[in-house]
Order: C-alpha cells, then sequence, then structure tokens
C-alpha cells in the first residue's frame, strides 16, 4: 500500500518510486497537487503547476497547463525562453525538462508520475469553510483507498475530480474499501493572516443576513485573501528602502510615543509599505498583539457590492503577488542609486508602473493622491503620464468621492504660488495634440468624469442632498449660455473657462460699442466678463445648446430620464472647461471622437441605473424623445465604400422608420423574452455578464425570435454608435446584422400591418448592400483610362486594391493622388504592401508623395532597419523619416532609430537631431542605448556626459560603451581614464561598474598579502609550474599591489595589478635587482591585456620607472619604491615575466595562470 | 555597496587630520617639511583604489639631504644612459614604519578594514596615529647627515642598509662619506670605483668614477 495524491486532473499519482521521490509537496485548497520538489538520484527539481492565466496573455492561446520547472517558467516570464520551448518538452540540461511529463496516457517516460494502484492509500485536504465562519480556518481531510483501476466504464485510470468521486465514509484501514472524514482547525493563531480574516470578516459574518450558500462562498474568498497576504508580504517588502523594523519602529513612534519624527523621514515608499502591512495586521502582530490593532480595511457589514469589492482586493492581490514574486528587488532595481527621494520614486513609479489599475488597489486612497503629489512636482513625460493615469484609472467607484475630494484639498507647489492637485494633473498631464504624444490628457478627463458621474459631486444622484457640496451649489446645476461656432475650420466660442484656487471661474465673452478717442467714430471692445466662480466639479447645463455647432458632441445625459421629458446637457464643469481648451485646437473630426470616447467611457460603468441616461447621448436617442421626427436622417448606412456620385451603396435609417424599429423592438411582445434574458445577465450586480448566443431549452420558433431579436439589439446599438460618428464600422456591422436577420427570416409580425415597412426597408439595405459587388462596383468608378487600371495587373493586386482603399473616401482628390505622376502613388503602394507598411497602406497623400513614400521605402527595405522603424507609432515615424529620412548612407543599425526614440521630445531632445551623435547607436543592444541614455538623462552626471558627447561623439563607443560592456577591463583601465572623463571616474556610476569588475583582482591581491593563504599558495605553485620551478614568489620576492610603472623612457604607463622584485645586494649594499614578476589579472582566460599592458608587455626588456607615490613592500616596511627615483630593470637587458591570472568570469575562484613571456 | 564614493578630495581631507605640526600636506598626499639642509617627506602608505577606498598599511619618512643630492645631480646629469632616474629632491635615506610599530595584529587590522568614509577613518586613526608618531620622533631623534650615516652604519646587515639609502647606495655613500669627512672616504671611493669597473654596467661605472673624480677636488 502506497500513499497517492491527486493531480491537478484528479489522478491519483505515487509520491515515491524507485525513479523519483516527491518532497515538499503543496496542494490546491481543493486537495489536488500544486507544486513540490521531485527527487532523482542526486538532482532536485522544483516543480509547481500553471494554469493558462499563469502564463503570459499572448500565450494562453496555446499554452498547455500541466507541471513546468520553476526556473523555466520564471526564465519564460523573464522572456529567457518562449512558450514553445517551454512546453514543448525539450530536453534541457542533462535529461531535465521544462515541463513535467504528465501525460499519464503516454507514461513512457523514466520518470513520469506513476500512478496509484488497487490498495493504495489516497490521502487529500480541502478547504472546508465551517459555520459559524468565525476561525481562520478549517480543513477537511479524506482518507481512503483506491478500489480498481482503471475505471472500467471508460477503460482510462480512475480519476477523482471531486468529493462526488469519493467513496463513502466506510470501514478501517485494513479494510480495502476503507475512507474516512476528518474535519480540522488549522492551527494559524496570532498570525496576521489570522488577525486579517477575524477582524475583517470573523468577527463580523454572523449577523449577516445572507444565505449559508453565500456565507461559505465569502468565507471561502476571504481565506483566500488571507493566503494571499501571506504569501505577499515580502514581496511587499521589496519594494522598501528601509528594514520591516525600522518601518515599524516609525510607525511606533509617531502612533505611540508622540515622536512622529522617524515617520516624517521615511521616503512615501516606505510609508506605503508600512501602511499595506498596517492593515494586514503585521504590525499588530509584530508588537505582540498590544498595538496596531487598527479598523478592518474591507467592509464589515453586507452590501450588494461585498462580493465585488472583495474579488477586486483579492485579486489585487494576485496581481501584485503574480508582478513582483518572479524577480528579486536587485533585479527590479538594477540600478538602484541616487538619493533616498529618488531611489523611493524609482520604487514608486515602478510599483505602479508594473501593476494594472486594478492591483493599485491596494495601497490606500491617501497615498495615491501622495504618489501624484510626486509626480506632479517635474514635468512629466508620456511614462509618467501614464503613471499618473493608472493611479487615477485604480479609483473605483466607491472610493470616489474621496479621491474628488482629495483632488481639491491637497495643494501642490505651482511657480510661487498653490495650486489644487487638480489643477496641476491637469497641467501636467498633455494631450501634445500639436506636436506627437498620447492623449493623456483625455484619458484622465473621461476618467475624472466617470468618477465624478458616480459620485455624491453628481446632482443627480440621491445622496447628493448630504453631501456637503450640494451647499456650494445648492444642489443645483448653473446654466451657462455655451456657444460654438466653426470658423476657418477652428471652433471659436464665446465662453473662456479659468483655473481659480479650487473653482474655475467662468468668463462670457462681452462686446461692446464703445466711443473712440474721435467723438464721431465708434469701435468695437472684446472682453472677458465673470459670469460665476464655480467648484470644479460644480455640475452645469448648457443653455440654448445645439449639439450640432459645438466642436465637441456633448453628452445629453437628461436631467429628466422620461422620454419626451425635459432633457438638457449636464455636465461637470471641468469637462466644459476640457471641451472649451480642446475645442479651440481642433477640427470637427477629432472632436466627434471625443464624444464616441465618452459613450464608450460610460459603457464601461456597465449596466447601472445611471446608465439609462446614456440613451439620450445620441440622435437616436433624440429620434426615440421624439427631438427629430419624420424623415430627418437619424443614421445612414453606408456601403463599404464611398462612391462618387454620393448615393449608390447607401440607407437611410429616418426618424420615422427609427421610431418604427424601436417600437417593434420594445413595445410588442416578440423581444420580451429577449429582454427578460438580458435583464437578467445584465444588471447591477453583473454590470459585465454577457447575453447568452441562444435561448436555452426553447422551442425552435422562440430561439429564432430570440435571435432575431439579438440582431436588432446589435443594430439599434450600432445605430447608436455609428450616429457618434463611427459610421463605416457601424454601417459594417448593421449590415452584417440586417443580413443575419434576412438570414433567420424577418420576423412574422413584420408580414403585415405597420410593421411591414420594416421588412421592405430591411430588405432594401440587404439587397443595396451586396458585399461581392463591393469590389466590380468600385473597380467600375476607377476613372477609364487611368494608369491605375493597367497597375493592377493580378487578381491579388486588384482584391488587394479593394482591400485597402474601398473604405477609403474615394473622390475627386483621391483619384488624382492616385493617378498623378504617372501613377506613382500605385507604385508606392504595391511597394508599402510588398514591404508590409501595413499602417500607411491607405495613406494616399504619402503615396503620393514621391520623395517621402522613398524614404520610408529605403527604411523599410533594409533588413536592417526594418522591424525598428516599423516598431515606431506612426506619428513618430513620420517625425523620424522627417529629420532622418534622408540620410545617406542609412544608419548602419537599428540601435539609431531606438536611440532617437529615446531622445526625441524628451530631456536629450537636442540630440534627436544630432546624426553624428546616433550613428554612435548604431549596432548596440538595446540595454546599452538604455544605458547610455541613462547617464546622459542622470540628475547629477547627465550635465557633464552630454557636454562630453556634444564635444566628441565618439566617446559613446570609445570610452562609454567599453565601461558598461566590461566592468572588469573598466577596473583595469580605471587609471587610465581619459581625462575629460574624470569625474565619471569619480562617480557612484564608475563604483557601480568598478565594483562589478574588481572582485577578482582584490581576491588576489587579498590573498597574496598573506603568505599562509591558500590563493598565496595556489598562485605560487601556478607560477612554479609555469617556469618549470625556478620562479618562487615565496623566496625572496617583495610585493606591491596596483603599482604604476612608465612604460621605457617614455610617460605611458600602465597598472601592474600584482607586482613581485627580488632583490639582492652586492658587496657594496647595492641593490640587485634578480627578478621582477608582473601579474595581471583577468576575468577570463579570453579576455585581453589592455593597450597599455601590452605596450609594456613588448618593451618589458626596458625596464619600468616607477610612477606611483611612495609604496612599501607588504612583506617589508623598508622596502620602498619611488617616483622618479627607483627604476625596475633586469641586468643584461632580460625582460620581467608577466603572467596573466584569469578565473571563471565570475570573480570568486582563480582557475588558472598563463605565462605571456 | 554603499552608495556613496571615496575620492582623492575624501583622502587628502583624511589625511588633514593627520598632519603633524610644522609639516605641509601635498596635492599628492604625503606630508613634507623642508629645513635648511634637508627635506623631509612623510607617508602614510595608502593603496588606493578610488572611488572605493584606500587601505592603509604603514607609514614611510624620506630625508633628503640637500647637499648630498645637489652633488649626486651634478654628476648624474652628464649621463644620460644611466638605468636609475635621479632630481634634486630624490631621497637620501629612507626608512619605513609598520609591524615595528603598532605589531602584526595593527598591520593585519589596517589590511581588513578599508577606510571609505569618516566612520572607517575613524576606526584606523589610533594606529595611523602611532605611525605618524614613529615617523615624527624618528625625524626629530635624528637630525644631521652624520645622524643617519651613523645609523646606518649601525644596520645589522647589507639588505637592511640597502633599504635605509636611496639606492644607488654606493654613489651617495661616496659622497656622504665625503662630505662629513669619514677618514677611509678615498679607500671606499676606490675600491666602488675599481669594483663596478669590473661589473658590466660601463655606464654606472664611468659615473661612479666622475663622481669620484668630482668629489677629489671638493
Amino acid at each position: 500500500m502506497e500513499d497517492v495524491v491527486l493531480a491537478y486532473n484528479g489522478l491519483p499519482l505515487r509520491l515515491y518510486t524507485d525513479t523519483y521521490t516527491v518532497a515538499n509537496d503543496y496542494y490546491y485548497n481543493t486537495g489536488e497537487l500544486w507544486k513540490f520538489d521531485l527527487q532523482i538520484g542526486s538532482a532536485t527539481l522544483s516543480f509547481s503547476y500553471y494554469g493558462k492565466t499563469d502564463f503570459k496573455d499572448k500565450d494562453q492561446g496555446k499554452c498547455t497547463p500541466g507541471y513546468y520547472q520553476n526556473s523555466s517558467f520564471y526564465k519564460y516570464k523573464n522572456g529567457g525562453i518562449t512558450v514553445e520551448e517551454l512546453t514543448s518538452g525539450t530536453v534541457i540540461g542533462t535529461g531535465q525538462k521544462h515541463l513535467f511529463p504528465i501525460n499519464i496516457f503516454e507514461n513512457n517516460d523514466n520518470w513520469g508520475f506513476k500512478l496509484g494502484t488497487e490498495g493504495d492509500l489516497i490521502k487529500i485536504k480541502r478547504l472546508f469553510p465551517k459555520t459559524p465562519y468565525n476561525e481562520y480556518y478549517y480543513n477537511k481531510y479524506y482518507e481512503f483507498k483506491i478500489k480498481n483501476d482503471p475505471d472500467p466504464n471508460i477503460n482510462q485510470p480512475l480519476r477523482y475530480r471531486s468529493p462526488e468521486d469519493y467513496p463513502p465514509v466506510k470501514g478501517n484501514i485494513s479494510s480495502s474499501d476503507y475512507s474516512k472524514v476528518d474535519v480540522v482547525l488549522e492551527d494559524r493563531s496570532d498570525t496576521a493572516p489570522e488577525w486579517f480574516y477575524k477582524k475583517n470578516f470573523g468577527d463580523h459574518i454572523a449577523g449577516w443576513g445572507v444565505s449559508e450558500q453565500q456565507k461559505q462562498a465569502f468565507t471561502q474568498h476571504n481565506i483566500f485573501i488571507c493566503w494571499k497576504i501571506s504569501h505577499c508580504k515580502e514581496n511587499v517588502e521589496k519594494l522598501a528602502i528601509e528594514s520591516f523594523q525600522t518601518i515599524y519602529d516609525a510607525f511606533d513612534d509617531k502612533t505611540y510615543n508622540n515622536n512622529p519624527a522617524p515617520y516624517d523621514a521615511l521616503q512615501l515608499c516606505d510609508r506605503i509599505v508600512g501602511e499595506i502591512l498596517l492593515n494586514w495586521g503585521y504590525f499588530y502582530i509584530h508588537s505582540g498583539k498590544t498595538k496596531f490593532n487598527v479598523d478592518p480595511i474591507l467592509p464589515t457589514s453586507y452590501s450588494e457590492e461585498y462580493e465585488a469589492i472583495i474579488n477586486q482586493y483579492y485579486n489585487s492581490l494576485v496581481n501584485f503577488y503574480i508582478n513582483t514574486y518572479y524577480r528579486t528587488a536587485a533585479q527590479i532595481f538594477p540600478n538602484d542609486t541616487g538619493t533616498l527621494k529618488e531611489r523611493s520614486d524609482r520604487r514608486i513609479k515602478y510599483l505602479i508602473s508594473i501593476l494594472p489599475s486594478s492591483a493599485i488597489g491596494i495601497i490606500p486612497i491617501p497615498h495615491r493622491v501622495e504618489i501624484l503629489k510626486m509626480l506632479v512636482n517635474n514635468a512629466l513625460y508620456n511614462k509618467d503620464e501614464l503613471i499618473a493615469l493608472t493611479i487615477i484609472k485604480s479609483v473605483t467607484f466607491p472610493d470616489a468621492d474621496e479621491f474628488l475630494g482629495l483632488l481639491l484639498s491637497e495643494s501642490v507647489k505651482w511657480n510661487n504660488s498653490n495650486v489644487t492637485l487638480f489643477e496641476a494633473l491637469y497641467r501636467r498631464i498633455d494631450d501634445r495634440i500639436m506636436f506627437f504624444g498620447e492623449d493623456n490628457r483625455k484619458a484622465y478627463m473621461l476618467t475624472m468624469y466617470m468618477l465624478w458621474f458616480v459620485s455624491s459631486y453628481n446632482p443627480m444622484n440621491s445622496d447628493t442632498d448630504t453631501d456637503e457640496l450640494s451647499d456650494t451649489y445648492e444642489g443645483k446645476p448653473v446654466t451657462l449660455k455655451y456657444e460654438s461656432e466653426l470658423f476657418f475650420g477652428f471652433y471659436m466660442d464665446n465662453m473662456n473657462f479659468v483655473f481659480k484656487s479650487n473653482n474655475i471661474e467662468a468668463q462670457e465673452e462681452k462686446i461692446e460699442v464703445v466711443p473712440t478717442y474721435k467723438e464721431y467714430q465708434s469701435g468695437i471692445r472684446k472682453t472677458w466678463v465673470s459670469v460665476g466662480v464655480y467648484n470644479i466639479y460644480q455640475a452645469i447645463t448648457l443653455n440654448e445648446y445645439k449639439d450640432e455647432d459645438v466642436a465637441i458632441k456633448i453628452p445629453l445625459i437628461g436631467l429628466n430620464a422620461a422620454p419626451n421629458g425635459e432633457t438638457q446637457a449636464l455636465l461637470p464643469l471641468f469637462f466644459l472647461k476640457y471641451i472649451d481648451d480642446r475645442g479651440d485646437k481642433e477640427d470637427l473630426w477629432t472632436g466627434i471622437g471625443l464624444a464616441l470616447d465618452v459613450a464608450l467611457t460610460f459603457t464601461g460603468i456597465g449596466n447601472i441605473t445611471k446608465l439609462r441616461h446614456l440613451r439620450y447621448l445620441s440622435k437616436i436617442g433624440q429620434a426615440w424623445r421624439g427631438a427629430i421626427t419624420g424623415s430627418q436622417r437619424v443614421f445612414l448606412v453606408r456601403s463599404a465604400y464611398y462612391s462618387v456620385q454620393g448615393v449608390a451603396g447607401t440607407f437611410e435609417f429616418t426618424a420615422s422608420l427609427t421610431q418604427l424599429f424601436r417600437q417593434y423592438y420594445m413595445n410588442g411582445t416578440d423581444c420580451a423574452t429577449y429582454h427578460g434574458v438580458v435583464d437578467n445577465n445584465v444588471n447591477d450586480a453583473t454590470p459585465e455578464g454577457q447575453i447568452p448566443d441562444e435561448l436555452p431549452s426553447a422551442s425552435e420558433e422562440a430561439k429564432k425570435a430570440y435571435k432575431r431579436c439579438k440582431a436588432i439589439d446589435n443594430i439599434l446599438f450600432w445605430m447608436q454608435m455609428g450616429s457618434l460618428g463611427m459610421d463605416i464600422y457601424a454601417s459594417r456591422m448593421i449590415r452584417k446584422k440586417a443580413k443575419e436577420l434576412a438570414d433567420l427570416g424577418y420576423p412574422p409580425a413584420w408580414d403585415t400591418g405597420q410593421y411591414l415597412e420594416l421588412k421592405v426597408r430591411f430588405q432594401q439595405l440587404n439587397n443595396g448592400v451586396d458585399v461581392l459587388g463591393d469590389y466590380e462596383n468600385m473597380i467600375n468608378l476607377i476613372p477609364s483610362g487611368s494608369v491605375i487600371s493597367g497597375k493592377l495587373t493580378t487578381d491579388i493586386d486588384k482584391i488587394n486594391f479593394f482591400n485597402d482603399f474601398g473604405m477609403v473616401q474615394r473622390d475627386n482628390a483621391f483619384w488624382a493622388q492616385l493617378t498623378k505622376n504617372s501613377g506613382e502613388a500605385v507604385d508606392n503602394w504595391k511597394q508599402f504592401r510588398n514591404l508590409n507598411i501595413t499602417d500607411e497602406i491607405t495613406n494616399v497623400a504619402l503615396l503620393a508623395d514621391n520623395a517621402k513614400a522613398a524614404k520610408y521605402i529605403a527604411y523599410y527595405g533594409d533588413n536592417n532597419l526594418k522591424s525598428a522603424i516599423a516598431s515606431l507609432d506612426k506619428t513618430l515615424r513620420d517625425e523620424f523619416i522627417r529629420q532622418h529620412g534622408h540620410l545617406t548612407p542609412l544608419p548602419g543599425g537599428p540601435g539609431f532609430i531606438k536611440a532617437w526614440t529615446k531622445m526625441t521630445g524628451d530631456a536629450l531632445g537636442e540630440f534627436a537631431n544630432n546624426v553624428p551623435v546616433l550613428r554612435q547607436f548604431d549596432n548596440m543592444t538595446d540595454d546599452m542605448i538604455d544605458s547610455i541614455v541613462y547617464e546622459m538623462k542622470h540628475a547629477d552626471r547627465g550635465a557633464g556626459v552630454r557636454s562630453r558627447i556634444k564635444q566628441s561623439p565618439g566617446d559613446i563607443n570609445n570610452v562609454m560603451k567599453p565601461w558598461l560592456q566590461d566592468p572588469a577591463f573598466a577596473y583595469a583601465a580605471r587609471d587610465n581614464t581619459n581625462a575629460r572623463w574624470l569625474d565619471w571616474r569619480k562617480s557612484i556610476f564608475a563604483k557601480h561598474i568598478f565594483g562589478l569588475g574588481r572582485g577578482f583582482e582584490n581576491l588576489c591581491t587579498d590573498g597574496l598579502l598573506d603568505k599562509n593563504s591558500g590563493v598565496f599558495d595556489d598562485v605560487r605553485q601556478r607560477i612554479l609550474n609555469a617556469t618549470q620551478g625556478t620562479k618562487d614568489i615565496g623566496n625572496g620576492y617583495d610585493f606591491f599591489p596596483s603599482i604604476q610603472l612608465k612604460i621605457g623612457n617614455t610617460e605611458n604607463y600602465f597598472v601592474a595589478d600584482q607586482l613581485f622584485v627580488k632583490y639582492g645586494v652586492d658587496q657594496f649594499d647595492k641593490d640587485i635587482i634578480e627578478d621582477i614578476i608582473i601579474l595581471e589579472t583577468k576575468l577570463q582566460t579570453t579576455t585581453n591585456l589592455s593597450a597599455r599592458q601590452l605596450e609594456a608587455l613588448q618593451n618589458a626588456s626596458q625596464g619600468f620607472n616607477v610612477r606611483s607615490l611612495s609604496s612599501a613592500s607588504k612583506y617589508d616596511d623598508n622596502i620602498r619604491l619611488n617616483p622618479n627615483s627607483d627604476k625596475l630593470v633586469l641586468p643584461g637587458g632580460a625582460s620581467p615575466t608577466f603572467f596573466k591570472l584569469f578565473d571563471k568570469a565570475d570573480g570568486t575562484e582563480i582557475q588558472g595562470v598563463t605565462k605571456l613571456n | 555597496m554603499s552608495d556613496t564614493v571615496y575620492n582623492k578630495e575624501n583622502f587628502i581631507q583624511h589625511l588633514e587630520v593627520l598632519k603633524p605640526n610644522g609639516y605641509t600636506l601635498s596635492n599628492e598626499g604625503y606630508y613634507y617639511k623642508d629645513e635648511v639642509n634637508r627635506k623631509i617627506r612623510i607617508f602614510l602608505d595608502a593603496d588606493q583604489d578610488f572611488p572605493f577606498d584606500v587601505r592603509f598599511y604603514g607609514a614611510g619618512v624620506q630625508v633628503c639631504f640637500t647637499e648630498v643630492e645637489q652633488i649626486f645631480h651634478q654628476v648624474w646629469q652628464n649621463f644620460s644612459s644611466l638605468k636609475f632616474e635621479h632630481s634634486l629632491n630624490a631621497p637620501t635615506f629612507k626608512k619605513g614604519f609598520r609591524e615595528n610599530v603598532i605589531g602584526t595584529s595593527g598591520y593585519q587590522f589596517l589590511l581588513q578594514n578599508r577606510v571609505a568614509d569618516t566612520a572607517s577613518f575613524n576606526e584606523a586613526f589610533p594606529y595611523l596615529n602611532q605611525l605618524m608618531n614613529a615617523s615624527v620622533n624618528f625625524i626629530t631623534q635624528y637630525t644631521t647627515l652624520q645622524d643617519f650615516y651613523n645609523y646606518g652604519e649601525g644596520l645589522a646587515t647589507g639588505r637592511e642598509r640597502a633599504s635605509f639609502y636611496n639606492q644607488p647606495l654606493p654613489a651617495r655613500k661616496m659622497i656622504i662619506k665625503k662630505l662629513l669627512n669619514i677618514s677611509d672616504y678615498s679607500t671606499y671611493s676606490t675600491d666602488v670605483v675599481n669594483h663596478y669597473n669590473q661589473q658590466p654596467d660601463v655606464e654606472e661605472a664611468a659615473f661612479l668614477q666622475a663622481l669620484k673624480n668630482y668629489l677629489d677636488t671638493l
């Protein structure tokens, strides 16, 4: 009888066999084996189960869940091997594999798991949420014997997937059908997770009016949270600068000793770490349970959001764990230099940048605000803007009030005054529309809008009356007369919005006719008159608002949700300011894009009650409300192409048709079932719910009706999206769904009466959109006799042409662009296709610009440069081509482009046009580029580095790269540092680099200081062996480490890492140098001597003058070498003997010695 | 690795703390005092490894008797192929201080405790102070050329004398015997010249001959 356990797939496995032994085994809460060490002979391999979600997102479709060697999986997570290599079962090293061969059905590997067989004893431990759920925590222990193998019914090995598969309790251990179950309270007393469990859940659950099933589910969730907390503690500490004890003491002093100084001295990252550990109970336990018994951080009473909140918290922990577990602190912060504040900022930025917004939830809101304050203290480049945005997006709806409040109450220095954090973020986070960059401010505003929408600041929310903000604007919105008109492509408006302390001042343009100095003339004077100063979060409505007239489509959120009731635009004042600021700079099309973004932003809220108002957002909403009627167009369904004639292939949804369509959908009985399914699946509790594709358990006809209604619902949705500006895509989707509707058969109700029109019109829609005819239609539109047709010689060309240009608006200008200069644009288009310049393939203006297109083709045609240029964002690439498209010759490698991207638009912008500098990067690795750019940007050293690079770009490869590439070389050559770089040589950076290189030299020198050491004996023997016993450094030699020696009679010098001199005296007490040995330490046998060392070796017979300051022998303090006095020269022109002493490249052990002359 | 650097300026600052009265600290990192007839240099021996640290390991005294070195230089400068160099500041005598002052344990302490900041300097300070005191006391105790000559003659072995004199010893000893009117100057100088005339280094033999010729004229 063997002990067996269950694998992740329920198969019983033996832990001990002749070929392997399992040790350090851990199990899932459901009893299956999770991770273990496998001992095979003298080898120990560590495995864990990795499910799909453990793999990188992009690999989840092609991965195989199973047991993988942890080291292999970490390597995979860190990019060292591909998923294919990981999962292929490739043999690595001596018979090991990444993937454990757990395929039981083909168990032919000599160390695959062996299955348990009849009579073997299975032991399983499963988490057991036990009433009254106040203890942390119970397990159920199952123990039973395998009865039969394999399962005769399926002729496969027996599997135990759940307790239902376990045999009933019976017999005793000696009987063949033995099975028993025990419930055990695990001893976790006096641990932080136990405290957390009870504090946040166990002490409160008894009073909750929820079902036992829910209580069990919540218990399990909370236990999972506690387990994850216990695993995350050490990962949290990786992000701290100070130790746990130091952080604890600072909190202790502040809280209990009335001494806030140590806490104030902590860096923000340490405060955040402390706050997290405090909330998890680690301070409480550390204090011996006498202090820090702080309040719970999870809800202690039940509400509808409870499950969502604890799920979110658990997911935050999981994300945090995954993102930090695979990295050591040294890997996370390899160049952890600078001031404490810089190190803290680095940690916080790292923390925020690696974590998804949801995981940032573990950082308390006030600290997130602190981080934002830290970020806005400096100019934000895109990366920092994204970090700020990540934090802002991490704020969940329940925290919206607190977060919005802090953005107003917290202030930061701005020039010589204080501004709110809200304003500082607004100023720092930039759309950079006129240059390149992300629409980050837009993202900021949309997120803030969403938070505002669900917050108490929104007067539509019922609890606003109790909020103190309601006093500010008396719970009512302000009405503004905001008008806007198009003027030469730009929108001019009549209002201006200016930040003023915690408020925004709304100013209205006032035009006055005023007398001038000549009485008979008058003039116009425009002034801005304040119409009021309002809180930034003040809700406003717009008076006489005409949505087609403003730059940005403003979402119409009804104050009264009833159809045909009063509707007004309602939005927070800060968003109007943003619309106004942005509208001044933008054309109509971008403006429409913003309106769509607003819609999509709110879609993310889910189907919460408030979202119902959003149906007023679009024209379709207006049609429903009756705001537009009759033949007014709601939406024009376009064909897959624009026609010159303008009408063919389009289909118009008029207001009356839309109303009829909606009436059928909303009021008829046909879609009532569908509505019920939607309500059941997508509601406030499950806003992200999915609507099933099929109606289960229904008649065929009911299923068909259900599908029809879903298609109609989709059409309505896309009409709404389309009316917000996404018309081409919406048109495609509507046509697709209309086709589905036709294929299902139109609803019987459409055969007669008022709905007959719907059938007729949808038939027209389907007939008018002949996808197969699209190509011929378009080809027919190519102006006859143009050069285009002649260039589309193959079917592939024609199909490609249709695919690429079918969606492009093809007016006369389009054809003119394509046909000019004998159709160069078409030729370029073909080349772009061949070179896969996909994101510019329809850029007709570029294709027609032959000179510019040639630059693209040149870069993409160069195999060295192609992937680098292709990886650039379109705008950035265009800017690169503008600056460097003309280069002859082209850059020698992708490093040129990569370096440019790191410099352009940045603090290093002055180098983005400096071709000699950029060429230095041609063939550099990304890491090397990053390292050099880091130095160029460095707060302390950067200015000097930049200045030298400007003077001498070659220094990048001649000075910086060798240092960064070969620390051992840099250390050996440190005393020959180029004079212009001496301040670099003195820097902490040099210390870091040298530190990597000096290990071996120190090992040798320190060992040679002591004649009784192992190192001395080792070196002595190696030299004896290399010289056939003629040179014995243990006999009469003096020892001088790290001596500068001048070569021959020149001023050139080198550093002898270890110098041995054997002195004798003649009868007149004159020194006779009997022998000289010079050792140079090198990390590897293949490491060459430096140029100076080589020169010294070649001229050794001339001897060396001492350059170092007075030095004494380490073996005799009276034997001293003096500069410009002592010359180390052997009698008779003999040469000192050079040796290279090398190790295994890790600086820890002498590997060998080579005699060089 | 600490996030501070230790460069030569830090080293100089620490040397300043140990500077004896009446001495000046040079930019190169040694103490000097120029008197009428001699130039004194005191070195705190240290392996310098900037920007990491220094490893102190002893002290050394060098005394340049100007009259000796002037004579040496005057003759030396006519022999360009000599295998040793010379300057007017070259030491005439040199002596080290280490285990004889701070013991083997003190030496081992210094070897194993590099100075990278003020804290580590303070730990090494007692030993360095002893070494400095010994150096200064030696200079104070032995002042004249005669004192140094006598000290050298009192040394037990040729190896010790060879270390005490700056090499080449025979040339300097010839000069000193002449300047001090030591009675065996003539015998000594003649023996030296004769001996080195038999050696392969003809340039050195010529130098010693020229030196004797010069000294004989004094």
